[in-house]
């Protein structure tokens, strides 16, 4: 990637930012009720009209709506992101203790995903519509059409109860915390991506050079590694990123269900409460994470086409 | 073949870096594991770590802040130095004794001597004063606190005396329960300069209890470790709070033994439990679910409306059944549990629908378009039934909302995340409460609820001969006095139906067999403290 | 194309769109099917297990579930069809007038389009229902402003494809008005490839607005919803599983039905293409 696009996208990326963070300030703008009261009662406390008053001059609620959208901003580029209604902890540190266990349920889920649906959806595409195909077509069905957490309260159920094979509770953020979230969260994501891969190699197996090689004499197996994958990893990578958006999504919902202590539940209690300030920091701070997934994603897609290593070489 | 390397070694790469991150905790995982589960099968190694299962966690741990102080309290860090009772007596804790003056103004306390802070430094009469003062400093309105110790109970003056080791605090305004006050968890006692440099939002800060702190990951656990400078014996070398937000998760944490001790387990997985062998302990604390009514609406200023109302309603199925007994059944609004006369007050208002369809009717409000709802003034009534979905005030409120149904009265439950709003500023025609009667031991501040032109009155309810009875139950010092006030002050309400109680919540802790000495104090200030021992 | 030909190639739209149909009609007959009333409680039939008096027992106010299943039928469909209709409508009349008038118009819709598809839409939606308020309305409101940013795309690439075409610029020289050219040109050739995509995305949106609802953004109680049903089987998960076991199944095959519905309804306007059988 050249560095003008590098610049045009990081660009992007501000406007992105920008324009998500001011929609979620003026949702907090209109909603009902206004931010010193939903910080009152986000603290459990009831305050005395004054002691309201005063706090709502301090917030600055008497300027116009984009003297205080700026007025946001700019602390947000100095690092402050405001503080916690709820418990007068900075949003900041609240968000960065959360942080790393999201990260790592999605890494985890990734990794999952991928190691279950490249090898599917290779061996989908070569058996095409036989019975090998069908069965691995019928599972991702099920897998896409699943209410999610459904899935994770059955997991739940099966295998904390019947089954005693994992602990329900563990202490520290280990890998058993972190199973059966992952596993929820990474059935939905390989369903869609298998059927992704096998569209992408199905489309491969189409081509003209494949018919050539086979007339060459190369093997099945060495069109099929050496030239086939290697062609359909390249939009497979993109789909990446974007499949790391609905992860994110999913994450909330499957936090929520196995109490794990990541962004999402963070977020989830957040907007429950009114928390207006953790609020913006979290979604900002999604934002942050989906759209940098996405520019390694689109960088590394860069170093891997040749066709486009080749423009910017000449 | 380049790409193909570079690919496979970022994915290798990165399933590296996952399980390396987690692998570090998974020793600790493994070791603990085999812990609960060597406790559990009762082996000759003696148990060393308690592990609790809770619902909530506070996401600070500073005594000055909101109700977080239960919260360290109940992960045995802080004490007071007077402690709720399991029999509901006040017992002494950091202080042996107390005693009032005639002026009903000034108490002495006698500090129990030979108390080391967790930090080795001793814990003086100065050190009492000096925690006292951190806490109305750190929480007076003037310095943007939010006020709430100053509410039960202010002083004029402070003083210690190191030598005869006591401490002498004189109030503002005569405070019969100042044992309960003083009792309160924010009372705790902190080394006030040491804790100047910790940042308690998260740590704790220096007390005087069996555990410390050792670690705070906010929203999942909680490590403590003993205290070395306790006063007195502590059963165990570490203990791990887990937060496990949902009821029958905590159930499956007894069950496959990650924990020992669980908080709060729902009644429908109680029953199961205690027919596998396992220990629960219910009590019906102080905690009550009031249903007020706003006498600003018309309607509910009829005192027939309120009557009929109160009729309709089945309590007895809606608490022992609905909420699967997660609240015993009283219709009074002090729980029956405590001796305030509860035997001795007069009811009329129970279940009976037909009675109170005629009352309704007698009283006006009938239905004229035929769709089923009463209508007042030509208008159908609608009542805006106020809920925040916790403790099962959620499912008490579509019971009762399914039952005014059938009298023809129609109310649209409105779920709420932060009732305090709501009730303080009488957003609601009624709303569910979950009030905790006596903070302090004695629930005669309660009652300012019902008290004309109270502070916390958001109801408007107002009744003269409710208010005289209050003023002198308030500053009356004599127990027997009080206490009758008290049953007079509940029978005008039971008589008026100013408000409606729905029941008296059923705290519980539910624990295996591994530990023993545990009781559930009906205060719910105490979880963890120097009893619970592992079992022989 | 003869009727019979039709059914023969097109077996699976035909099979799903019955069963489709046969969902609708349980909505709409929900109180012929049922016995009890759906939101009425009665308390002391609580936690029932499921029976011969009630097929998949009772919740914790006594309601039958297998009532509330089939009435929540009705709310899944209706709000799910709602957000349907209005995503796409704004997405494509936004997508269309970006694409037909471009310049300035274009870029301000295409930005904001833009803005929201770089975002999850999970995400944005639980802030935007959580803020506003939770009920119903709110959380279809959520879901719609996530989601009308792809139709919007799709319209307006629809239309810039046909947009410079000689029988368009025909049309405009003999004097066609904006209003005629879009009616009679632009919107036949959009349609089909915008009714197939919101038949694939209705089971999408079905899952979305029952996640909503179980998080406890979107449908309030007492109203019988399959995703709120889940959240309040929960607590009871080892003492009455089945509060948590037939909801969930209910989204569960609706949203396949839905999803193979779709899929057959974008067969009939992409058939697949063959492959070359060159590895085995």
């Amino acid at each position: 990637m050249t560095l003008k696009k590098f610049i045009n996208r990081i660009l992007q990326m501000l406007l992105v930012l920008l324009g998500i963070s001011f929609l979620t300030f003026m949702l907090t703008y209109l909603a009902p009720g206004d931010p010193a009261t939903a910080m009152f009662s986000a603290a459990g406390v009831t305050p005395k009209p004054e002691q309201l008053e005063a706090v709502r001059v301090s917030m600055g609620l008497d300027k116009p709506f984009f003297v205080q959208y700026m007025t946001w901003l700019t602390n947000c580029l100095h690092g402050d992101f405001g503080t916690s209604f709820s418990n007068k902890n900075l949003v900041l540190n609240q968000i960065m203790g959360r942080l790393g266990a999201t990260v790592k349920l999605s890494f985890l889920s990734m990794g999952i995903m991928l190691i279950i649906s490249i090898p599917l959806g290779v061996i989908s595409a070569v058996k095409e519509n036989k019975w090998c195909d069908n069965l691995i077509r019928v599972l991702n069905f099920m897998g896409i059409s699943m209410p999610g957490f459904w899935l994770g309260l059955l997991l739940q159920y099966v295998f904390a109860i019947n089954l005693k094979l994992l602990p329900v509770a563990s202490q520290g953020m280990g890998l058993n915390k972190m199973i059966l979230p992952s596993i929820t969260l990474a059935v939905a994501m390989t369903s869609k991506y298998t059927r992704q891969v096998r569209a992408a190699v199905l489309d491969e197996l189409s081509m003209d050079y494949v018919v050539g090689a086979k007339a060459r004499g190369l093997s099945n197996a060495q069109i099929l590694f050496l030239h086939v994958l290697p062609n359909a990893m390249l939009p497979l990578i993109t789909l990446l990123g974007i499949s790391f958006g609905s992860l994110l999504g999913g994450t909330a919902v499957v936090e929520m269900i196995f109490s794990y202590p990541g962004l999402g539940e963070l977020g989830i209690r957040a907007v429950r409460g009114r928390d207006y300030p953790l609020i913006q920091g979290f979604v900002l701070w999604i934002a942050l994470i989906y759209m940098v997934i996405n520019l390694i994603v689109d960088i590394s897609y860069s170093l891997f086409d040749p066709r486009v290593r080749e423009k910017r070489q000449s | 073949m380049k790409k193909k390397t570079i690919a496979i070694t970022m994915a290798a790469a990165m399933i590296a870096a996952t399980l390396s991150a987690c692998g570090s905790n998974q020793e600790e995982t493994a070791a603990a594991s085999t812990d609960a589960n060597t406790s559990t099968e009762a082996s000759s190694a003696k148990k060393t770590e308690l592990n609790v299962a809770t619902e909530l966690m506070a996401t600070t741990n500073e005594p000055a802040t909101g109700w977080d102080s239960w919260y360290v309290q109940r992960y045995g860090i802080g004490e007071c130095l007077i402690r709720n009772g399991d029999d509901g007596t006040m017992q002494p804790w950091l202080a042996d004794s107390w005693s009032v003056a005639d002026d009903e103004l000034t108490w002495t306390f006698n500090i129990k001597p030979g108390v080391k802070f967790s930090n080795g430094t001793d814990m003086t009469p100065t050190k009492v004063v000096e925690s006292i003062e951190r806490l109305y400093r750190l929480t007076d309105p003037a310095n943007g606190g939010e006020g709430l110790p100053q509410a039960y109970m202010t002083y004029s003056s402070i003083t210690a005396d190191d030598e005869a080791g006591t401490v002498t605090i004189v109030t503002d305004k005569p405070t019969p329960d100042m044992p309960g006050v003083v009792a309160y968890p924010w009372m705790m006692i902190v080394d006030a300069e040491a804790t100047e440099n910790i940042d308690t939002i998260t740590s704790a800060p220096i007390c005087t209890g069996p555990y410390v702190m050792d670690s705070f990951t906010e929203g999942l656990e909680i490590k403590l470790s003993k205290n070395p400078y306790y006063y007195d014996e502590v059963p165990f070398e570490k203990v791990n709070v887990m937060r496990i937000a949902e009821s029958s998760s905590r159930t499956m944490a007894l069950q496959d033994g990650s924990a020992d001790l669980a908080i709060n387990i729902a009644a429908t997985d109680r029953k199961m439990l205690e027919d596998s062998g396992y220990n629960v302990e219910v009590t019906a604390g102080g905690r009550v679910c009031d249903t007020f009514f706003n006498f600003s609406n018309p309607v509910l200023a009829d005192p027939e409306f309120r009557h009929a109302f109160n009729k309709a309603i089945d309590g007895e199925t809606v608490a022992n059944v609905t909420t699967n007994g997660a609240y015993m059944y009283g219709y009074a609004v002090v729980p029956s549990s405590y001796d305030y006369g509860y035997d001795e007050l007069k009811w009329d208002d129970g279940y009976d629908p037909e009675a109170a369809m005629k009352m309704l009717d007698d009283a006006g409000y009938v239905d004229t378009d035929g769709d089923g709802y009463r209508e007042s003034n030509g208008k159908n009534i609608e009542l805006n039934y106020v809920v925040q979905a916790n403790r099962s005030m959620d499912l008490i409120a579509q019971a009762v909302m399914a039952q005014l149904d059938e009298v023809g009265i129609k109310a649209n439950i409105q779920l709420v995340e932060h009732l305090n709003d709501y009730l303080s500023n009488g957003n609601y025609d009624i709303i569910n409460a979950s009030i905790s009667t006596m903070p302090t031991g004695d629930p005669g501040s309660y009652f300012s609820r019902w008290r004309t032109g109270a502070t916390d009155n958001s109801c408007g309810y107002s009744n003269p001969e409710f208010d005289e009875i209050f003023d002198k139950m308030i500053v009356e010092f004599d127990s027997a006095k009080r206490r009758d006030y008290i049953i007079q002050l509940q029978q005008i309400i039971i008589d008026d139906a100013a408000a409606r109680c729905n029941g008296y919540y059923a705290t519980n802790v539910c624990y295996t067999s591994a530990i023993t000495d545990v009781v559930n104090n009906p205060s719910e200030y105490y979880w963890i403290n120097k009893d619970i021992k592992p079992a022989e | 194309m003869k009727m019979t030909e039709f059914i023969r190639q097109q077996k699976k739209l035909i099979i799903f769109g019955m069963i489709v149909i046969v969902i609708a009609l349980t909505a709409v007959m929900a109180p012929q099917i049922t016995h009890y009333d759906p939101v009425k409680a009665s308390l002391k039939d609580a936690l029932q297990a499921p029976g011969a008096e009630h097929l998949f027992g009772t919740d914790t106010l006594g309601r039958d579930i297998f009532t509330r299943v089939i009435f929540g039928t009705r709310v899944s469909l209706t709000s799910t069809l709602l957000l349907l209709g209005i995503v796409l409508v704004t997405g494509s009349f936004l997508g269309i007038i970006a694409g037909f008038f471009g310049g300035f118009i274009d870029t301000i819709i295409m930005r904001i389009a833009d803005i929201m598809i770089a975002f999850p839409d999970m995400i944005l939606a639980i802030a935007i229902a959580g803020i506003l308020g939770p009920n119903l309305v709110n959380s279809i409101t959520a879901i719609a402003i996530v989601s009308w940013p792809r139709y919007a795309r799709l319209s307006r690439s629809l239309v810039l494809k046909i947009k410079n075409r000689d029988y368009i610029y025909a049309a405009y020289i003999t004097g066609s008005k904006n209003g005629y050219l879009l009616k009679e040109y632009f919107l036949p050739n959009i349609l089909p490839n915008l009714i197939v995509t919101a038949a694939t995305d209705v089971g999408t949106f079905m899952l979305s607005l029952a996640s909503l609802s179980f998080l406890g953004f979107g449908v309030q109680p007492p109203t019988p919803e399959w995703g709120y049903m889940l959240s309040e089987g929960r607590q009871y998960m080892q003492a009455a599983p089945w509060l948590m076991i037939f909801p969930g199944l209910a989204i569960f095959i609706v949203v396949s039905v839905f999803n193979l519905f779709g899929d057959s309804v974008r067969d009939l306007y992409n058939p697949k293409s063959t492959v070359n059988k060159i590895i085995k």
